[in-house]
């Protein structure tokens, strides 16, 4: 509900009705428009929407748009699902361990194979194997520690939407990752890390940690917000996008700070330089949230072009 | 967990089509689905597959789809256990449903570059409105994934604004500004696919 807004507080204490319609023009009125549609706002700024709206002819040209949408979508076909589905999830859910169900006997390994503590070994014994094979290669070059970045990365991307302290595991058992306190940060990288400095609120540190990569020697922070979700803060000598993989960056400015965005399904990442060296945030809502956390760490305004 | 009113054609009629709108019965199957019931599992299957089936063909494309909603359904019951009773559970899993879809189209490469290729239905609309129908299927089908989503989750799925906030984990004060967002591009495709509207 949008019963908060200055705008609407400002028109409803107004007595008269006439005179609160002529406060909220068209812009305000089309920002609250598909929540009138869809009989979600409050009552006071439902009857003040509707007062604009018998008085303006684009306003309510673009209601009845909404509308029809509506109805059109309402009478789309129900597309039928192939009994298939259901047939190869049984097969696949015969295999596997099931939250709060008796895995098969004969399925124990295979199951075990797939538990949350499995992967995270697969993945450290990948990343051994990786390295091993890595180390043994002659004339590895540059191209070989991105391409094992971004494999690595990909991983732990992939897993942080799911379970953001399993995907930590990933990394922390492929780069030698060591918890540590703010003094010894300083000893393994040289300088005092921004998030000891503090969070904006909201926020809170849980952990953090130095990492060996191949690029750089890393402090990574796992950070929570008040609702209990996650997001993870690097802090790194040098702009890394090869972390990403693939995945294409969109250039952006927070304040003066060029960042690069990865959309990573539902959530974003950004990286941006801050001073001599570069931050990166994996986890973020959106564009506010990114703002907020570039302004609070501070950005470069005078930082080369990326 | 469907929320339609319309109603499947006769012929497709049966039990696996029983869309349960009982929230409390639901979540006693779920309970059982917990507890390591094979036969709940199911029940649950039947339940909620129609809307999983159905988001995920006009996100990802009919030939998808199945892919997809087999994907949701593997997750889901995978990690159950870890569904605490928070939100109702049909949001529980449209939220999976449009993770996984959306991550579907990512690993395929057709985020940002492509738009998403319209496929026609198995059945062909009829009536008056056939055309208006297609129209807006295809229409669907160039805009971003996520207004997508977020359109059918409330035109579709008939979901309130608060639990499209939860499913597409999204301040629900972004939910309206959205949907503004997703209904004038629908209208400005609509409007490029149809000039004589």
């Amino acid at each position: 509900m949008l019963s908060n807004s200055t705008a609407t507080q400002t028109v409803v204490c107004r007595s008269n009705k006439v005179r609160e319609a002529r406060d909220m023009d068209c812009n305000e009125v089309k920002e609250l428009l598909s929540a009138y549609h869809d009989d979600e706002l409050a009552s006071d700024i439902r009857m003040v929407v509707a007062a604009h709206l018998a008085g303006c002819d684009v306003c309510s040209q673009e209601l009845a748009g909404f509308g029809e949408l509506s109805a059109i979508a309402r009478s789309l076909s129900d597309p039928i699902p192939p009994a298939r589905i259901w047939q190869e999830l049984e097969t696949q859910l015969a295999g596997s361990t099931i939250d709060g169900g008796t895995p098969r006997k004969s399925m124990i390994w295979m199951n075990w194979t797939r538990t949350p503590i499995a992967r995270i070994a697969w993945a450290a014994a990948a990343g051994i194997l990786i390295s091993v094979v890595w180390f043994s290669l002659p004339g590895k070059d540059e191209h070989h520690d991105e391409h094992q970045m971004a494999a690595v990365f990909g991983e732990y991307l992939e897993q942080f939407r799911i379970d953001p302290n399993a995907a930590q595991q990933i990394l922390l058992a492929n780069y030698e990752g060591r918890a540590v306190g703010p003094e010894q940060v300083v000893q393994s990288v040289g300088y005092r890390p921004l998030v000891a400095e503090g969070l904006p609120p909201g926020y809170s540190v849980v952990s953090t940690h130095v990492m060996k990569m191949p690029c750089c020697t890393c402090v990574h922070c796992q950070c929570r917000r008040s609702d209990g979700s996650t997001i993870a803060v690097f802090e790194h000598d040098d702009k890394e996008v090869e972390w990403f993989g693939d995945r294409a960056a969109t250039e952006t400015v927070c304040g003066d700070t060029r960042c690069s965005v990865f959309q990573l399904n539902d959530r974003i990442a950004a990286t941006w330089q801050r001073g001599s060296r570069h931050i990166t945030v994996i986890g973020l809502r959106d564009a506010r949230e990114l703002d907020q956390l570039v302004e609070w760490f501070g950005g470069d305004r005078h930082a080369e072009p990326m | 967990m469907s929320r339609r009113t319309t109603t499947p054609p006769a012929s497709k009629q049966g039990s696996e089509e029983t869309c349960r709108s009982d929230t409390e019965s639901l979540n006693e199957v779920v309970a059982a689905c917990q507890h390591g019931d094979d036969a709940a599992r199911r029940q649950v299957y039947d339940a909620c597959h129609y809307s999983v089936f159905r988001l995920a063909v006009r996100i990802v494309g009919l030939q998808e789809a199945d892919d997809v909603t087999q994907q949701v359904f593997l997750q889901a019951f995978r990690s159950i256990g870890s569904f605490n009773g928070c939100s109702r559970f049909e949001t529980w899993l449209y939220r999976l449903a449009v993770n996984e879809s959306l991550q579907h189209l990512r690993r395929n490469r057709r985020w940002r570059y492509q738009t998403l290729d319209w496929e026609p239905m198995e059945e062909p609309h009829h009536g008056v409105d056939a055309e208006r129908k297609e129209l807006l299927e295809q229409a669907l089908a160039r805009i971003d994934p996520e207004l997508r989503s977020i359109f059918l989750l409330r035109e579709v799925e008939k979901l309130s604004y608060h639990e499209i906030a939860d499913a597409m984990q999204i301040p629900e004060g972004t939910v309206g500004s959205r949907l503004n967002r997703a209904r004038r591009e629908l209208r400005q495709r609509l409007s490029d696919l149809d000039p004589d509207e």
